[in-house]
């Protein structure tokens, strides 16, 4: 920057006017004599603070007052402009509605006429089940009561045949009058041959002497 | 997700989500399937909810799409309306072509309809135009093309002055 006394001191004086603003630049560092300065804060009266308060409530209501004053004139212009040119479109677009509300009320009904039928015929399927469940039920019970007293009819005919507390003694005495001998014995052609006393008849008796050797 | 993982991939892939033919009416807000896992009569709406769903989630990204799924006796759409209106439709025992047929011809967009919005809509998103009522007034404001002559001078090479010199 020329200093103001050169530009007094030169031969031809010329005024110099510079456009930029007299501090120091953003990106130079804080001057060493300021570093540990901190400004004071401002102390402002209660009454100053009030009346600052009132006047900048009143700046803000104001300001607000124009900006929605100049948005609701521009919404309205809008709006008739949007009307003016687009009412015939939105007749036609009620219209169309119109038309798709019947269709498909149209479709409704008949779906419902069709789900009734399909009820019916559910029900009736339904009935025809629970008819045919009761039914096999009711079999399997006569089946199960047929079985039961078919059984006790057999129990009972065998019944005659046991031994009870007054035949008791009549029993052994028959057990005792005819002992049976099951120890027997069958030979390769199917002959029995009963009892522990038979003598057994030996082909060849030498053998047997021999092996008893 | 994974791209083929999960049944039917298909459905997530970007073809088959643009190849949705419901576009919802501007009116509606709201689409809502209510439907049932079980049983002969909601096999189409089941269907539908699996198979269009996407697409339609994804042609109409402003619209809210719920599904109740074993909340009802029987499966229906309801669409709510911006006004308050709602739109009932039965879909009781149909199969899911015949409801998204329904559907195109009563909250769908007609065709013509779509077709203009779609131009109208090529205007605006397209970076390529310019002009009046697009994004740049003139091409030259597109870094790498020839400046308007108005402000910058063409070259020599393509002025016609110069160009076309006889001698």
């Amino acid at each position: 920057m020329i200093s103001h006394k050169f530009v007094l001191n030169r031969a031809c004086p010329i005024l110099i006017q510079c456009a930029q603003a007299h501090r120091k630049p953003r990106w130079f560092p804080v001057a060493k004599s300021k570093i540990y300065r901190i400004p004071k804060r401002p102390q402002l009266s209660e009454e100053e603070r009030l009346e600052i308060l009132r006047i900048t409530n009143n700046y803000k209501t104001q300001m607000r007052a124009v900006r929605k004053f100049y948005t609701d004139d521009m919404v309205k212009e809008k709006s008739t402009l949007e009307s003016a040119t687009s009412e015939m479109s939105q007749r036609l677009e009620a219209e169309e509605w119109q038309r798709c509300e019947e269709l498909n009320e149209k479709w409704n009904k008949q779906i419902a006429t069709e789900r009734e039928e399909r009820r019916k015929k559910e029900l009736s399927e339904m009935e025809d089940f629970a008819l045919a469940r009761m039914e096999a039920i009711d079999r399997e019970k006569r089946e199960r009561v047929e079985k039961a007293s078919e059984q006790i009819k057999r129990e009972k005919e065998l019944s005659e045949t046991f031994i009870s507390r007054e035949k008791l003694e009549e029993a052994i005495d028959y057990a005792l009058a005819n002992p049976v001998d099951y120890n027997y014995a069958i030979d390769l052609k199917g002959n029995m041959h009963t009892g522990r006393d038979t003598p057994i008849q030996y082909e060849n008796k030498e053998r047997v002497q021999v092996s008893s050797n | 997700m994974p791209f083929m993982k999960g049944r039917a991939p298909i459905r997530r892939t970007l073809n088959y989500l643009n190849a949705g033919k419901l576009v919802l009416k501007d009116k509606i807000k709201i689409f809502s399937v209510a439907y049932n896992i079980i049983g002969q009569n909601n096999n189409g709406a089941k269907e539908f909810v699996f198979w269009y769903l996407p697409q339609i989630q994804y042609k109409n990204p402003n619209v809210q799409v719920a599904t109740f799924k074993n909340l009802t006796p029987t499966p229906f759409i309801k669409c709510y309306l911006e006004d308050g209106k709602q739109i009932l439709v039965d879909i009781d025992n149909k199969t899911k072509e015949d409801i998204l047929e329904h559907l195109l011809h009563t909250v769908g967009k007609s065709k013509e309809v779509l077709e203009a919005e779609t131009i109208a809509a090529e205007k605006k998103d397209n970076p390529a135009n310019f002009g009046v009522g697009c994004e740049r007034a003139c091409m030259c404001e597109i870094y790498g093309q020839v400046p308007c002559p108005g402000v910058v001078v063409l070259p020599k090479v393509m002025r016609g002055k110069y160009k076309n010199q006889d001698n």
